[in-house]
């Protein structure tokens, strides 16, 4: 294991009047694999930057293995950082561009040679030592950039949306090489990227940013079932949001009227402390598509619509379906693609339905 | 040079192929024939009759030449020129350099300054330029009066009608040829080569030497070029700053020319300096597109 623990303390970023990081901490364990996430613009990219000693923060704390380093130049960091476009150096070769990090450590002829061959047969470059980075493809590009940020066996390896620039197919193999590389090195990683699934896939943990501050930090398993606001449980994976109200929250069940008729109970959302939804507050009911559907379970409410669209999306099936509740939304259900569910046409009436524990609360913000 | 016909990098992708991008032959023939005609007649045609001028006087005659060679002040004279243009560009590489890179990395406002500095000196004329150096340089110039007047010198120095006052004249008229063509080439290397080679070990100027340098040597290459081919040439201020006595082929053939109205020897000169200038131009090329930083880079 060459990963070290890797500490954020109340780190901010301020350019001019605009913060583009606020008051972000978190840390992150020997070895372990940590995506940001975020859309563009939420500072991902700039908490990234920092830790790499690219800039400055405005205000914060950032040590490695219990170091600090706020303050350290960045070629006296040792860390790895794979940019977004490689930034493969262009005047020299792969085994010049990868053994540029041992000769700036003075490491003699016969190491750098031995290692730079070690880690190009790790990413399966072998053989590739004369080549100038633009006779290279993309993914080879993309290759040589993580050799060579991880060469020196840097304790912690920065990755700023490195397969952004590949296309699907390759993105998912490399997501694949990487995981590979990363658990064979233990390199602590801390991955920048704007794709929920890449997040997903590579993560032990998650952590989603929203203008500059840090909204939710988990396995990507908590993120996806118990998110905490509005925004994670729509940017991570696909969420239904229906409008309602409060009417009891008692005993872990909140009471949610949805319609004139129609009242749902659901659990309780995890409030500060022993606090309870008011009775009348405006709330925000999330379901996702895949924990809808028309069958009706045991005990759950039926939530009346009306059919807008039916999607086929090759593994599963999607309907649109109007709800007759507050507001009218289009809400998603996502069926599998052999279940077959009789006729039903544009315009027909149906039920939905989920089991409680599938419901998120969520209260609106107070006007 | 690199393959780059499968270079992937964005550019290859907003280029439309094929046919859209191409333009038939009739047509490129069309847009490029006004100019063609322009400089065939306002370019080769003199060039042709001066070096037939050269040659025949009318019968095949070598004796212009033979002159050049034989009478060692007319070899003088070149090896000065070369000499003056070398030194020319070797201060105005040095000089420009580090202007051209503080222009790159200034933040907007700063660099705007910067570039109007440099395009006020490109944009005001050569000739008030070359009185300005003597006015500054003559012997009740300003530089003589300031040291005379802090002490540093009892009699005022001769600074002016010298190889000295030539080179610095030039200098200063031809620094931004070579300012700008390796501000741009600075200015189109990306941040992110220098924040790597930062964050894989390297200290800001080994950063420099390493990546910045050796992608710059494009512009440094052209500003090089450029700078020495237009000092061989040079009339203006040679003439007026460097004096009877600091003659360059430039002001040997206006003298050859205009007032000993010796054609013939004045189109040898020419001819001699034509070749010679296209021979240097070659082995710059050669030499710079070797080196590695030059190759490989757009």
């Amino acid at each position: 294991m060459i990963g070290e623990t890797l500490s954020l303390q109340s780190l901010s970023k301020r350019f001019g009047r605009t913060s583009a990081v606020e008051d972000v901490s978190f840390n992150i364990a020997a070895g372990e694999f940590v995506s940001v996430l975020g859309p563009s613009g939420s500072g991902k990219t700039t908490l990234l930057t920092m830790i790499a000693g690219f800039e400055a923060p405005s205000s914060g704390q950032i040590s490695i293995g219990g170091r600090d380093i706020t303050a350290a130049a960045p070629n006296r960091r040792n860390i790895g950082m794979v940019f977004q476009k490689y930034a493969l150096f262009p005047h020299m070769t792969v085994h010049q561009n990868v053994a540029f990090p041992l000769r700036m450590r003075r490491l003699d002829r016969v190491a750098i040679k031995d290692r730079v061959r070690r880690i190009l047969d790790l990413v399966q470059l072998v053989g590739f030592d004369d080549r100038y980075p633009n006779q290279l493809s993309g993914g080879q590009q993309q290759r040589v950039a993580v050799a060579r940020a991880l060469v020196c066996e840097p304790p912690v390896l920065l990755m700023d949306e490195p397969l952004g620039a590949l296309d699907k197919n390759l993105r998912e193999a490399m997501q694949f090489e990487i995981k590979r590389i990363q658990s064979k090195l233990g390199a602590t990683v801390v991955y920048v990227t704007h794709d929920q699934d890449e997040a997903m896939t590579l993560s032990d943990r998650v952590a989603v940013m929203c203008g500059g501050t840090l909204v939710q930090l988990g396995t990507p398993a908590d993120i996806y079932h118990r998110p905490q606001s509005p925004f994670v449980a729509q940017f991570v994976g696909k969420m239904n949001f229906i409008d309602g109200e409060c009417q009891r929250d008692e005993a872990g069940t909140c009471h949610i009227r949805i319609s004139d008729r129609i009242t749902v109970a659901v659990p309780s959302p995890s409030l500060d402390g022993a606090a309870r939804l008011q009775r009348g507050r405006a709330v925000k009911l999330a379901v996702r598509p895949e924990n809808l559907s028309f069958a009706q379970p045991d005990s759950a409410t039926a939530i009346p619509g009306h059919i807008d669209a039916e999607i086929f999306v090759g593994a599963f099936r999607l309907y649109l379906v109007r709800l007759a509740t507050i507001g009218q939304p289009i809400v998603q259900i996502q069926l599998p693609a052999s279940t077959s569910i009789g006729p039903l046409r544009r315009g027909g009436r149906v039920d939905l339905y989920a089991s409680k524990e599938a419901f998120h609360v969520f209260a609106a913000p107070e006007v | 040079m690199a393959d780059v016909t499968n270079r992937p990098n964005e550019q290859n992708f907003r280029r439309p192929g094929g046919s859209v991008s191409r333009y038939s032959p009739a047509l490129s023939l069309a847009l490029v024939a006004p100019l063609m005609l322009l400089m065939s007649v306002g370019f080769l045609y003199p060039i042709g009759s001066l070096i037939k001028l050269s040659l025949f006087t009318p019968a095949l005659d070598l004796t212009s030449y033979r002159k050049i060679i034989e009478q060692p002040i007319y070899l003088s004279v070149m090896a000065r020129t070369f000499r003056i243009a070398l030194f020319v560009t070797i201060t105005s590489f040095m000089l420009g350099y580090p202007v051209a890179l503080a222009m790159a990395s200034l933040k907007r406002r700063l660099a705007a300054a910067a570039a109007a500095a440099v395009f006020i000196a490109l944009w005001s004329p050569v000739l008030v330029r070359s009185y300005a150096w003597i006015v500054l340089l003559q012997r009740n110039g300003v530089a003589n009066n300031v040291m005379t007047e802090l002490g540093l010198i009892e009699a005022p120095l001769k600074l002016i009608y010298n190889e000295g006052a030539v080179i610095i004249a030039m200098t200063h008229v031809l620094l931004p040829f070579m300012v700008l063509p390796i501000f741009a080439a600075l200015r189109s290397i990306p941040q992110e080569y220098v924040c790597a080679a930062r964050s894989l070990g390297a200290g800001a100027s080994t950063a420099f030497l390493r990546v910045t340098l050796p992608l710059s040597l494009p512009g440094v290459f052209a500003g090089c070029v450029m700078c020495f081919i237009l000092a061989l040439g040079f009339y203006i201020t040679p003439a007026l700053v460097g004096g009877p006595r600091t003659l360059i082929v430039a002001t040997l053939i206006g003298q050859q020319a205009t007032v000993l109205l010796d054609w013939p020897f004045a189109a040898a000169l020419s001819t001699v300096l034509l070749i010679t200038t296209l021979i240097m131009v070659l082995v710059f090329r050669k030499a710079f597109s070797r080196s590695k930083g030059f190759a490989s880079v757009d």
